[in-house]
């Protein structure tokens, strides 16, 4: 099945209607600084990954739900199929 | 490089600072699909909350798959859900349609009012998971199977929506199209 973007009509419109300014450097920093204060939080045994991490791939009793809910990428957005709609097409 | 699933899982075991180079490599890509969603002043608020909640969630990620873009859109695709819930509590449940209906700003960002109208109108007119697809094809780049990641849906779910909404766009600009030639001849 030939499913490359370029090769449907109204394409190039579609990509046209989905252009944004990159962000500005401050917000992309500043998310960023957001993530060190989670990074500190666990090396100083107070954030909300503090716990022991688990085993890539795998789940554990102490992940807690934000770990449940998202781990690994066939399950980063498997709380919600698509469109709200079932999973199962 | 190396992949994103080697850093992920590195900084899942005693190095947790080696998940700033994954935030690092897709900042920009994840700050678009917000920003297209939502509005540019609501993705820069969400992009720190879909990091830290990633990062909370790398202990269970599979570093098999080289690529964290699908698992990180997937985090922002629930991050976008629970914004939109928060905003909007007063307002009836209808997340499908709601929160996977990018067309605020599309007027700006094309050249042509007309043009925008008839690829909002087409599009919006598909039923909300063949969007999804196609929109996480065509504005994010993302291969089918890469979508179906992120959905969470089998593959050929994710290759039979795509397949839908690019026949329905196709026909419904194809019309147009039609029109505007027979109105110009």
């Amino acid at each position: 099945m030939s499913e490359e973007p370029g090769e449907f009509t109204g394409s190039e419109l579609l990509r046209a209607a989905g252009r944004v300014r990159k962000p500005e450097p401050r917000v992309l920093a500043g998310a960023r600084a957001a993530l060190w204060s989670a990074i500190a939080g666990e090396l100083l045994g107070t954030g909300p990954g503090s716990e022991r991490p688990a085993v890539a791939g795998r789940e554990t009793e102490s992940g807690g739900a934000a770990r449940r809910r998202q781990a690994g990428p066939p399950q980063g957005a498997r709380e919600v199929p698509a469109g709200g709609g079932d999973p199962r097409g | 490089m190396e992949p994103d699933g080697v850093l992920i899982e590195r900084s899942a075991r005693g190095c947790p600072d080696a998940f700033v180079e994954v935030a690092r490599r897709h900042e920009v890509a994840i700050h678009g699909y917000l920003a297209r969603r939502a509005g540019r002043q609501a993705a820069d608020d969400l992009l720190a909350e879909v990091w830290v909640r990633a990062f909370s969630a790398r202990g269970g990620y599979d570093a098999g798959y080289g690529d964290a873009r699908p698992w990180l859109y997937g985090i922002a695709r629930n991050v976008l859900r629970e914004h939109w819930r928060t905003s909007s509590p007063g307002e009836p449940a209808a997340p499908a349609e709601t929160w996977a209906d990018p067309w605020d700003g599309v007027n700006d960002r094309l050249d042509s009012a007309e043009e925008a109208r008839a690829v909002a109108s087409a599009v919006r007119a598909l039923p909300a998971a063949e969007r999804e697809v196609l929109l996480l094809v065509a504005w994010e780049q993302l291969s089918p199977a890469e979508a179906a990641l992120v959905l969470g849906v089998p593959q050929g779910t994710a290759r039979s929506r795509l397949h839908r909404a690019r026949a329905a766009l196709r026909r419904v600009l194809s019309e147009r199209d039609a029109d505007e030639a027979g109105v110009s001849t």
